[in-house]
């Protein structure tokens, strides 16, 4: 796993997650399996900058994705060893 | 020894030169109207440890295989110990499509982190619009396991069928031969 930091955002289902991608569809985003070490959540996240999730968050709000079905990390990957930190919920 | 392979659909062209390449033909011209068909003979040739030449009038190919033209035999045939994985799909598994699309998608990102990339990704039928379409994510995933060192083969057929050779993002045209010698050579093969 190479170093890197980015914004995580992951979902209560996998419909949510489907529904997010396509609120979001003008973002730039990776669609990843959710880390394992997020347990409470769905197999399906999406990845991107840091510095976009906050407008991924207003545009999930106004798009009816209710915001008890998602949550935003930051993650990072330094020497293989990943640190997360939950930026909302 | 002269094969006139214009009009012929992949991949006759390559079967008719084999053919005549196993019988010990000696020299063999293979015309052909499409750039897939030339780098399918052109695979054929290395494949087969011969040396062979591309001539363009503007409009169709000659591919001149020179009588006893072996060429040594590195990239001939190469052994590998590595594993394959074979995507004959645009979605991962049965039941829902739209899942499928998600988890094809997941799927190729974890390989492309993985620390042991995959010898070879061979991709045919619908999983050729996964490295030919208006899917970024996973050719971008695909490249960058090209540059680790994996080997991507689409088949050209397939690309044809779907009439999107123009579209291909990562990897190269290939066809079954190359893509069955692929897996023969593989430790083991896993299909997606």
């Amino acid at each position: 796993m190479k170093d890197e930091s980015y914004g995580l955002i992951t979902f209560e289902s996998p419909h949510a997650a489907i529904a997010a991608q396509k609120v979001l569809k003008e973002f730039d985003f990776i669609v990843m399996p959710t880390l394992r070490v997020i347990t409470a959540s769905c197999g399906i996240s999406l990845k991107m900058d840091i510095n976009q999730v906050e407008e991924a968050e207003n545009l999930l709000e106004k798009g009816k994705i209710p915001l008890e079905m998602f949550c935003i990390y930051e993650i990072s990957v330094n020497n293989g060893s990943i640190l997360f930190k939950k930026l909302k919920k | 020894m002269f094969i006139d392979a214009r009009g012929k659909a992949c991949p006759m062209p390559v079967v008719m030169a084999k053919k005549q390449l196993d019988s010990g033909c000696g020299a063999l011209t293979v015309e052909v109207d499409n750039e897939t068909a030339v780098e399918n003979l052109k695979k054929l040739g290395t494949s087969m440890g011969k040396k062979c030449e591309v001539e363009n009038d503007g409009k169709d190919y000659k591919i001149f295989f020179p009588q006893g033209g072996e060429i040594s035999n590195k990239t001939a045939s190469s052994d590998t110990s590595g594993y394959s994985v074979f995507i004959g799909r645009e979605f991962l598994g049965g039941g829902s499509e739209e899942l499928g699309a998600n988890l094809m998608k997941m799927a190729i990102y974890t390989l492309s982190e993985s620390e042991k990339a995959p010898e070879y990704l061979l991709f045919m039928n619908g999983g050729v619009k996964l490295v030919a379409g208006e899917e970024k994510q996973i050719a971008e995933n695909v490249n960058s396991m090209i540059a680790k060192g994996t080997k991507v083969l689409v088949c050209g057929t397939c690309l044809n069928y779907y009439k999107i050779a123009e579209k291909l993002e990562a990897g190269e045209v290939s066809n079954m031969y190359d893509i069955l010698s692929a897996m023969e050579k593989s430790e083991k093969v896993i299909s997606l």
